[in-house]
């Protein structure tokens, strides 16, 4: 099972998100509702891959990421990000933040396994 | 304005009083000329009356011109071409010499200000155009000058001094933005700038701007819900759908991906009209693009069960452009094609080097545009009624963006249409010109083929 920490301030996307990614049953999944409630709980699940809303109220995705960078083993858990905002230079900014995979809102839910999945092979 | 007629009119009013003294005291040393010169005497008096008369009327026109100007919002500024110095400069102008209405210097540059001229020379006359402009306007105000001295017409452009400009052709100072215009006058001898401040005005559109691309934004998160949730009933992730609530359920996800459509449209309208769409140039090879784009268009041309035919493309076109612009270009003239092609139609792409250009031609035996049309189709929502761009799956802004692409790739777009038959769209890009990234300005970078 690969373990996915999805952190998602929108609850019907979170309820979505879920539903997608457990169809195939190849995931497991947890899920936070801001970036202060990812990191009070990422090391206890130990994530595989961390899935990143972008645009969260108070703690960004980026600034979460780059909060749980800094705990112990988490280093280099792959991190792919979910935006609202696809410019180029924003998607490139994500990816120098140290995103494997950038996903474009609204996304595809029968695509979000196999996205979340390549991020780690 | 009558620049040149006062200092005219002030010679023959002297040389009328010189000419009566003259021919008094001729007339007190030789009497017998007296008769001839009473004659002269009377002829300077009408003369110099008629001059006077001419000079004072013309003072008033003048005083009705300069009220004119005076009165505008804009900076007005007449320059001499050769030597670059102000002929003369209206109220709101003169506000930025640090000269006052009187003539009396406030503070600032020095300025030739004699007090006994009149109003319309109350200004830095003869002073140079850089000691009262900014200096870093200099190199941008030239391209204009010279541009206006060769060609005479319309301010051709300059460089925008800032990467933020969300307007092109603007100059800057501490406080202010302005938009420049620059015309040759008075044939060719003087320049005209005028500089409309467009600071509120632009910082009204940003407000807009801003506006639209945070709904925009804002709209994708429910959407992102709605169209997920359709997505996954859809795919009977939760269970079997009777097929009737099936054919419901597709009308809603089928439009919920056509709001997408329309929120991105607006969004990428919005960064070209603000100048936030951003342009990678780089070298690419033409023909390539094609290919790429008619393959990335597959999916639609699968869809109408349409053949595609590809000419020109069998050897490279090395061209400096930006490649995911054109594609976008060129996959929005596809999919229009295929959606108004007949079943089993024909589309055609070719491309054609000529010269400094390459031409991209997307033709297709669709139902063809009416000509009644032909004005308005790359005006936004214009293309088809509401009701027939709903079942084609368009947002109706389609055409304008690649209108508005190819024009910032310093490109041109047309077509030609015959209702019944096809519609063949063009686009015509240069070989070697590109915008240079961000600023909206268009630059020769180099020529490649």
């Amino acid at each position: 099972m690969i373990k996915v920490l999805h952190v998602e301030d929108d609850a019907d996307i979170r309820e979505i998100a879920k539903l997608a990614m457990e169809l195939s049953g190849e995931f497991e999944v947890v899920q936070c509702v801001s970036g202060p409630d990812a990191l009070a709980m990422v090391l206890a699940f130990s994530p595989d891959v961390l899935l990143l809303d972008m645009m969260m109220p108070g703690m960004t995705g980026k600034e979460t990421l780059a909060r749980i960078r800094d705990l112990p083993g988490m280093d280099q858990t792959p991190a792919v990000f979910m935006t609202a905002r696809a410019q180029a230079s924003e998607l490139e900014e994500l990816r120098a933040a140290g995103a494997v995979d950038v996903i474009s809102k609204p996304f595809d839910p029968m695509a979000l396994g196999a996205r979340v999945k390549n991020a780690i092979a | 304005m009558k620049i040149k007629a006062k200092p005219a009119l002030g010679v023959a009013v002297s040389g009328g009083i010189a000419l009566i003294a003259l021919a008094y005291a001729v007339s007190i040393f030789t009497p017998a000329v007296m008769p001839w010169v009473e004659v002269v005497i009377a002829a300077a008096a009408i003369s110099g009356a008629i001059l006077v008369f001419v000079m004072w009327r013309g003072r008033m026109v003048e005083g009705n011109e300069y009220a004119v100007l005076d009165a505008m919002p804009d900076e007005v500024w007449l320059i001499t071409r050769h030597t670059l110095t102000v002929s003369y400069v209206n109220a709101r102008g003169l506000k930025r010499t640090g000269f006052d209405f009187t003539g009396r210097e406030r503070s600032g540059p020095d300025c030739a200000y004699p007090e006994w001229m009149g109003r319309g020379d109350a200004t830095c006359v003869g002073t140079s155009i850089w000691k009262v402009l900014p200096t870093e306007w200099r190199g941008a105000l030239h391209v204009a000058f010279e541009g206006a001295a060769l060609e005479g017409p319309e301010f051709g452009g300059a460089e925008v001094a800032g990467q933020d400009a969300p307007r092109l052709r603007v100059l800057r100072d501490a406080d202010h933005v302005f938009e420049p215009t620059v015309r040759a006058v008075r044939g060719g001898t003087h320049i005209l700038l005028v500089l409309r401040d467009v600071t509120q005005e632009l910082a009204e559109e940003k407000v807009k701007s801003d506006f639209i691309s945070t709904v925009s934004h804002e709209m994708r998160s429910p959407l992102t819900s709605i169209k997920g949730s359709m997505g996954l009933l859809l795919s009977n992730a939760v269970g079997d759908i009777p097929p009737s609530a099936r054919g419901l359920l597709e009308i809603a996800h089928r439009n919920s991906e056509r709001l997408v459509l329309i929120i991105n449209d607006i969004l990428d309208l919005q960064k070209i009209v603000d100048g936030g769409m951003e342009f990678n140039p780089q070298q690419i090879d033409a023909a390539a693009l094609v290919h790429e784009a008619t393959a990335a268009s597959s999916f639609f041309l699968n869809r109408f069960d349409l053949e595609i035919e590809v000419c020109g493309a069998d050897r490279p076109v090395i061209i400096y452009s930006d490649p995911n612009r054109i594609i976008q270009v060129l996959g929005n003239l596809l999919s229009n094609a295929a959606k108004f092609s007949k079943p089993h139609g024909k589309i055609t792409v070719s491309l054609v080097q000529l010269g400094d250009h390459i031409t991209v031609s997307v033709r297709d035996t669709g139902v063809g545009i009416p000509a009644a049309e032909h004005a308005k189709i790359f005006a936004r929502f214009a293309d088809l009624s509401n009701s027939e761009r709903a079942r084609m799956g368009g947002s109706g802004l389609g055409l304008s963006i690649c209108k508005a692409i190819v024009e910032k790739l310093d490109g041109s777009i047309g077509f030609e249409s015959v209702e019944g038959v096809g519609t063949v769209f063009h686009i015509r890009l240069p070989c070697g010109v590109v915008e240079k990234r961000g600023t909206g300005v268009i630059e020769q970078v180099r020529h490649v083929g």
